[in-house]
This record gives structure tokens, sequence and C-alpha cells, in this order.
């Protein structure tokens, strides 16, 4: 199966996730549940691109440094996020 | 009272960005200030946790139908990317008012482009660095304002790697999710975002979303974007006029 369209079912299954976490949090009126969905709806262009960079590693070499090169900023961000948040 | 105002802002941002093909960013920050007066910073990061969303769910359709050009997308997105960390990072020392200056300026600019849309740009062309500082500047506006960057990413595209439109639509898609989602989390980590705040706006543009697919089919688009120009340019004028006085 091609890259995009696995991709695609990727974002389909962590996109539901978030929208079933989202409907429970505003029913139940839960922050816990509304959290696990906000993270989820984060975590889906990261694992997303995790993802593209796995499987472009054998079949596309640029391609591949691209994707390495932004989930290395992702990562970075994150960390300096975590370190320097006034939080 | 104020939850119900929230689901219909998103529902509103939702309508209307997938009626006119823009983003719901330029609604939702002047909508969540002016209704619900919640800080500059707040709205911000609201915005773009629901600019995640909804660059998700166009990007699904993409990518399942093979639209999306990654190597362009993943190139312009490292410079774009560096744009949205700066932007959001820069955004956290500014003061609120400042932040709504430089929002109502750019959302006036938007909305007179919406307005009186510019001529065709056949036989015109983009250099790489110039590209590249546009793409920059447009990941600083969109970790900034809470803006997708869209408008800004698509035309360049075409100008500068001659990939059809509906292409460069599908890859802004993918990269708008990539941009937004960082700046959303620079926002969150600093306790700027209520999840409840983003569950209740992203139902609401979910449900937006679906509807407005519907009546796009109907609707007159030129009609569409003047008075939603129109709209847009009263909202700016509110936040320049809230930042100033």
């Amino acid at each position: 199966m091609d890259v995009q369209v696995k991709y695609s079912k990727l974002l389909k299954v962590l996109s539901y996730i978030t929208l079933l976490m989202a409907v429970v949090g505003i029913g139940l009126n839960n922050r816990n549940m509304a959290w696990i969905g906000v993270i989820t709806l984060n975590i889906t262009p990261i694992a997303g691109i995790v993802y593209l960079t796995l499987s472009l590693v054998k079949t596309d070499r640029k391609t591949f440094y691209l994707a390495l090169t932004i989930l290395l900023l992702l990562v970075a961000n994150i960390l300096v996020n975590v370190l320097f948040s006034k939080i | 009272m104020e939850d119900l105002i929230i689901i219909l802002i998103g529902f509103t941002a939702g309508l209307v960005g997938s009626m006119l093909g823009v983003g719901g960013g330029f609604l939702i920050v002047p909508l969540l200030c002016l209704l619900l007066y919640l800080p500059m910073h707040v709205a911000v990061g609201l915005s773009l946790s629901s600019i995640v969303a909804t660059s998700i769910f166009s990007t699904i359709t993409y990518s399942r139908k093979r639209m999306i050009d990654l190597r362009v997308g993943l190139t312009l997105e490292i410079i774009t990317l560096m744009g949205a960390i700066c932007g959001s990072h820069i955004a956290l020392l500014l003061s609120d008012r400042v932040l709504k200056v430089i929002f109502g300026i750019a959302l006036s600019y938007a909305s007179i482009r919406m307005i009186f849309p510019s001529k065709g740009r056949e036989g015109k062309r983009v250099s790489l660095p110039v590209a590249l500082m546009i793409s920059f500047m447009a990941g600083m506006a969109s970790g900034m304002l809470g803006i997708g960057g869209g408008t800004i990413k698509v035309p360049l595209m075409v100008l500068l790697f001659n990939i059809p439109v509906k292409t460069a639509i599908a890859t802004s898609a993918f990269m708008v999710g990539l941009t937004a989602s960082t700046a959303a989390i620079t926002y969150q980590l600093n306790g700027l975002v209520d999840p409840m705040y983003v569950v209740r706006i992203i139902i609401g543009i979910f449900a937006g979303v679906n509807v407005g697919c519907r009546l796009a089919l109907k609707a007159k688009p030129m009609i569409l974007r003047r008075a939603f120009g129109v709209i847009l340019l009263t909202l700016a004028l509110r936040m320049l006029l809230e930042g100033i006085m």
C-alpha cells in the first residue's frame, strides 16, 4: 500500500481517538479526558512524521532526510518548552 | 452559556472555512477575544489547537487521494517550522495589547485582500531565497497570531515549484497541521490552553465543516468572500481599537 494511504489511515485512527475523547470529555465534564484528546491531537502530526521518516528510509533518501530534520525540530521544540516553560 | 458560545465559534469557523477554503484562525481569535474577553495569548493557543484539528481532517482526505507532494511540503516546512517556533516564543514575550495591534493589522490586510482580490499571477516567478524568507514569515505569523498561513503557502508553492493548485492546497493542509501543532505545544506547555475549550471548539469545527461542505456546492464564492471580508475588517478594527485604547 502507498505511503500516503497508510499515512492517511494513521491520521484517521488518531483523529477518531481525539473526537471520542472530546465527546466523552464534554459529556462527563472531565478535564483528564479532554487533556487526553488534546494530547492525542498534538501527537497526530508528530506520529505522522515518525511514520513518514520510517517508511521513507529505504525508498526515498532525500525525502527521508527532510522528514528526519522536521522530526528533530519538533523534538527540540518540545524539549525547550519542557525545560523552560513557566509551569 | 460560555460553553455554547465556544461551540458556536468553532462551528462558524468550520462552516466559513470549508465554504471559502480558508483556515478558521482569523475568525476564532477575534471572536474569542471580543465575545468571551479571553486574553490574546489564550485565544491564539486555542486557535492553533483547533487549526491542527481542521488540518488533520483535510489531510486525511488529500493523503488518501495521494495529492500531497511530500518533498515540496517537507522542504518548505523546515523553514516554516523554525518561523513558528520563533513566532510562538516571541508572542509569549509580547503584551496582550501589542499582540492585538499586530493581529489587527494582519487581519485588516487579509480582509482587504478578500474584498478586493488581486489579479492573476501568471508569468510571475519567485526565487528560492525569497520563498524561504516568505515561508519563515508565514510560520512566524502562524505561531504569533494563531493562523494557519495556507493563503501564503499555496501561491508560493505554485509559483516556486510550478505544481498544480490542487496539489499545493493539499500540501499546504499537510504543512499547516505540523506548523500549528508545533506552536500549539508552546502555548499548552506554558499553561495557556484550557483543554475543555479546545475539545468544545473541535466538536464545533467538526460539525461546521460537515455543514459547510454541503452548502459550498450551492453558494456563490465571490459574494461570500466579499461578505466575509467585510465582517473580518470590522473584527480587525475592533481588535486594533482594543489594542490601541
